[in-house]
């Protein structure tokens, strides 16, 4: 069960029979039959899920892809990183461009965090793996309940917090 | 890519004039999902109350009320009501769901 101040472990193997467990009434709860129909793919390993999210500021829409990790699920929440859609990776400081620059309340993207195990990038929520990998600070209320959330609380969280006014476009090109 | 469910069609049917608009509403921490006949003239806000009220759940400082997909956000329009939305094409399938708040930043 996910706790505050305590490193997540990974279960790579647990990890993938949630996913595939959780996958078939996510997916009818929004509508969809199959991944196709939603726009999500599934990576070779079967243990990433890749999720369009777009942001919006004014009339302008801009599109971005969510990698979402399933090596802890779902003791603790999915591994979610925003990542270059050609190499379905992230690189920092050359993919910083694949970033929102997102600052709300309840997420907020940091291209280049540093913690004490090293700099990553961190989609600082408290529905997304890092957040606790980094041992980031959170209120009772706001912990993984591994009993009753799904992936679904990640990408609704991240997707609301981008179709609010926090989001405000693009992270600029390096260099 | 479009959801059929939320974006297909113009929403309602014969069902909808005979006993009011049919509202589907998804609580995202669990999956549960509820459905009713609500009133043409019932707001979006009093729509989200009754949700809670069908799923036995309380309300949480931070939830958020939207269109089934996430992509609207209905908190500006909480007090239009479900004949409004329809003519502005808001939710035009009235499926919605509710999103819990989360810890961050």
């Amino acid at each position: 069960m996910a706790k505050m101040g305590e490193m997540p472990t990974l279960n790579p193997l647990q990890g993938r029979e949630a996913l595939e467990r959780d996958l078939p009434p996510v997916l009818a709860a929004l509508g969809f039959r199959t991944l196709e129909d939603a726009g999500w793919e599934l990576t070779p390993d079967k243990l990433s899920l890749l999720v369009p999210v777009d942001g919006r500021v004014g009339e302008r829409t801009d599109h971005y892809l969510l990698k979402l990790g399933f090596h802890a699920y779902r003791t603790w929440p999915p591994s979610a990183q925003f990542v270059n859609p050609a190499t379905k990776g992230y690189r920092y400081p050359d993919d910083v461009e694949h970033l929102p620059v997102l600052g709300s309340p309840e997420v907020h993207v940091h291209p280049n965090y540093q913690s004490s195990g090293g700099t990553l990038q961190l989609i600082c929520c408290s529905a997304t793996l890092e957040f606790y990998q980094v041992l980031h600070g959170v209120e009772e209320k706001h912990v993984w309940d591994e009993n009753r959330f799904t992936f679904l609380t990640t990408i609704a969280a991240i997707k609301a917090a981008m179709q609010s006014s926090h989001y405000t476009g693009r992270q600029p090109k390096h260099g | 890519m479009v959801n059929e469910k939320e974006h297909g069609g113009e929403g309602g049917g014969h069902h909808d004039d005979d006993r009011g608009p049919r509202v589907e509403v998804l609580y995202v921490n669990s999956l549960k999902e509820v459905a009713f006949h609500a009133e043409w003239n019932d707001t979006f806000a009093e729509v989200w109350e009754r949700a809670y009220r069908e799923l036995k759940e309380k309300r949480k400082e931070g939830d958020k009320f939207q269109c089934r997909d996430g992509s609207v956000d209905l908190t500006p329009h909480l007090q239009l009501t479900l004949r409004q939305a329809r003519e502005r094409g808001i939710c035009a399938k009235r499926h919605f769901q509710i999103a819990g708040p989360t810890g961050g930043a």
